[in-house]
């Protein structure tokens, strides 16, 4: 067993656990540690997958900023828990749910350990991120190059995205000052 | 040496192949701008800024279809085929529409953020544009999020009314949930095909060794069927149509006639695009899924629907039929199917947009008066509205020689040709069930007496709110939207414990508001639900240009 397998079967025991953690920690702060616990996890895996640039993004934007702000809004909310402690009055929809998501985890599991196409895209030399790589002399480079040459439209339409996600905060948050 | 990839640089020809985007996202901005500079009792001079800029899209799409340039733009990002471009003159269409309803109906719902609603309603409409221009998976992406993120907010817009927040909240919560599906749908397909062009992925999969023997791996199987669950959430196919009748329901009634026909276009085109060119080579292996679905959707569909005693949730319920005859062309997978598709869509939004716009005019300002009774003798009450009503539904039940026949039958022909005689004969049976829902409003209309409303209760409670929404309307704070929408629950069970048609009397006492850009709108699509039904043969020749260019 190679360090890099080492590795994958760590973080993927810590990157389930935590996944789990989220949906499963009946305090919203649990929750939201185990998000961030989750998030650093996936950074580790893009540093195993040589994404060096993509790791560092993930660990300063989401595990830092964005979840330092979703933190701060949860214990700034009165934690009321009271709706989650009520009984469950559709107890089949929770059964069923589960039902469907062991079928739907036990295809995707067969659908991923039954390989692929991909490394015949590899082999036809479809795999430009690599090219770009190694022709840039790097990840930093190479993410910029893409981003800024051929990934330019759903770059700038990205932009648009957030343009209506900020009006809808502004429209949705106006409203709940002006109700209280 | 490698050769250096990623060189792309954006030029001239490709800002003008997407030129009819770019207007469109001028008139939002331009409208938040023109919002600042206006009083609150000018505000409706934001929708001409609006309805100003669809029609210059619109006019751009259309002379663009007639230039006949066929390119991708941004290496290969975003179609400006025929297709894309007659999906902007629908999408644009309407959303013209829904802009001609708004003004004087949003003021009566108490919604006061003018600006920011019609900047999120062209905002929508520039999604829904991208959507169905996508040339790569990660635009299908982030087009569907843009019309998604706007359509929730606008859902929820009127403060007053608790069913409009659930709206927002289902329709926020349940589609999220779908995006996550098309997204790791796409993942996989990325996975195993290597590329997020949709050129690419039929390219790679048309020339694969194993297309011909034992068909793709589990992978791609896994990624084309989260696809599928993703696609039809978005079209409201069943079984994933638990949604759509609360939301269009709930939503303020313009948001609703243009996000019926708007999401289904975008997504739709989208929807086509990617199963039935990109994954064409792979047909067999969706066609099940898909042809499941469909067959679910047509019957699910109208059944529910004829079970409806309120017009509007009828209306939600006809959108879901609707979406089952579209799959029937999806599933057929042909060149002809593919030009009914986009012929199905252009007639469903001419007569759709209509029916909810009569609705809207009928609507009160606590969101009742849409039932069936409230339609009762509405012939003798307003003669104008009722005849628009009527040929709108009969062109939804399909009865020549209206436009909806037009779409029917090229759907149910391709599909005959196509080798899919089953689904025909499906749909044509659930279209006679669509038939009784329909006509029962139109005999609502004309032979049923309004009855006088009898219950005390609702008299007392009925106008009360209408006084509190006015000052709401005017500006007042907080006191006023809190008891709107603490009256709301109370009128709510009044009028459904009563049972009876209350609304009768509130109905006479406020009269129809149409303003003159509602009737413009009505007028519109009555014009072309008959004429494009009296002549469809140029309807027909641009659909099938624009097939052709596909499977060519």
């Amino acid at each position: 067993m190679t360090g890099a397998q080492i590795a994958f079967f760590v973080l993927a025991v810590v990157a389930v656990a935590s996944a789990l953690g989220v949906i499963l920690f009946r305090n919203a702060v649990y929750s939201m540690l185990s998000l961030i616990l989750n998030l650093l996890s996936l950074a580790f895996f893009f540093l195993t997958l040589d994404a060096m640039f993509v790791a560092t993004i993930q660990v300063l934007i989401y595990a830092g900023a964005v979840m330092i702000l979703f933190l701060f809004v949860v214990t700034m909310l009165s934690q009321d828990t009271s709706n989650t402690n009520g009984p469950d009055r559709l107890r089949w929809q929770a059964v069923a749910g589960v039902g469907f998501g062991v079928i739907l985890a036990g295809g995707l599991i067969i659908a991923l350990l039954n390989g692929s196409l991909a490394h015949d895209a590899h082999a036809a030399g479809l795999d430009t991120l690599s090219n770009a790589i190694a022709a840039l002399g790097g990840n930093t480079q190479a993410f910029g190059w893409a981003l800024f040459h051929n990934f330019s439209f759903p770059f700038e339409i990205t932009s648009v995205l957030i343009v209506v996600a900020i009006l809808g905060a502004v429209v949705l948050g106006r409203r709940l000052t002006s109700r209280n | 040496m490698h050769v250096l990839p990623f060189t792309y640089q954006p030029q001239g020809q490709d800002w003008l192949r997407i030129l009819p985007e770019l207007i469109l996202l001028a008139a939002a901005l331009l409208v938040l701008l023109v919002d600042l500079a206006l009083p609150q009792r000018r505000k409706s001079a934001l929708a001409l800024v609006g309805v100003a800029g669809v029609v210059a899209a619109f006019v751009c799409a259309a002379i663009m279809i007639g230039a006949g340039d066929h390119q991708t733009a941004f290496a290969g990002m975003i179609f400006s085929d025929q297709t894309a471009l007659l999906a902007d003159l629908i999408i644009l269409f309407s959303a013209g529409l829904g802009l001609l309803l708004s003004p004087g109906y949003i003021e009566r719902q108490g919604i006061t953020q003018q600006g920011e609603y019609y900047a999120l309603l062209l905002l929508a409409a520039l999604g829904m544009m991208v959507m169905a221009s996508a040339a790569n998976l990660m635009i299908v992406f982030v087009g569907l999020e843009v019309l998604s993120l706007a359509l929730y907010v606008l859902s929820a817009f009127i403060v007053a009314r608790n069913r409009s927040q659930e709206a927002g909240m289902k329709y926020f919560i349940l589609s999220s949930f779908a995006s996550g599906f098309l997204l790791y749908g796409m993942a996989l397909t990325y996975g195993a095909t290597g590329q997020t062009s949709l050129q690419g992925i039929q390219r790679f999969l048309g020339g694969h060794a194993l297309a011909t023997t034992s068909g793709f791996g589990p992978l791609l199987i896994a990624g084309l069927g989260l696809m599928a669950v993703g696609f039809c959430f978005k079209v409201s196919a069943v079984p994933f149509q638990a949604w759509t009748p609360d939301v269009y329901a709930g939503a303020p009634t313009a948001v609703t006639a243009f996000m019926s026909v708007g999401t289904k276009v975008a997504a739709f085109v989208a929807l086509a695009r990617v199963f039935m060119v990109a994954l064409h080579p792979v047909q067999t292996q969706w066609t099940p899924i898909l042809w499941a679905i469909a067959v679910l959707t047509m019957v699910g569909g109208n059944v529910l629907a004829a079970t409806q005693r309120n017009v509007k949730r009828m209306l939600a319920y006809s959108s879901i039929a609707n979406a089952g005859y579209i799959l029937v062309a999806v599933v057929t997978g042909t060149q002809t199917a593919f030009a009914a598709l986009l012929v199905y869509l252009a007639s469903y939004a001419v007569m759709n947009i209509g029916a909810f716009g009569v609705v809207l005019a009928l609507e009160r300002n606590d969101g009742l008066g849409t039932t069936l009774d409230d339609f009762a003798g509405l012939g003798r009450r307003r003669r104008g509205l009722a005849a628009a009503m009527a040929v709108f539904l009969f062109s939804l039940a399909g009865i020549p020689p209206l436009v909806g026949f037009a779409g029917k039958y090229y759907v149910f022909y391709a599909a005959i040709v196509g080798g899919h005689l089953e689904l025909a004969i499906i749909g044509v049976l659930t279209s006679v069930i669509g038939m009784f829902y329909y006509l029962r409003v139109v005999w609502a209309m004309y032979f049923v007496e309004p009855q006088p409303a009898t219950a005390p209760a609702s008299v007392v409670v009925a106008p009360a709110p209408e006084p509190v929404l006015a000052a709401t309307t005017a500006g007042t704070s907080g006191g006023g939207s809190g008891g709107v929408a603490l009256a709301e629950p109370a009128i709510a069970t009044t009028s459904t414990a009563t049972n009876t048609p209350a609304a009768a009397e509130p109905l006479t006492a406020q009269p129809a508001h149409v303003t003159p850009g509602a009737w413009l709108a009505l007028a519109l699509s009555l014009v072309l639900t008959i004429a494009l039904g009296i002549i469809p043969g140029g309807l027909f020749d641009l659909a099938n240009r624009a097939a052709s260019v596909l499977f060519h």
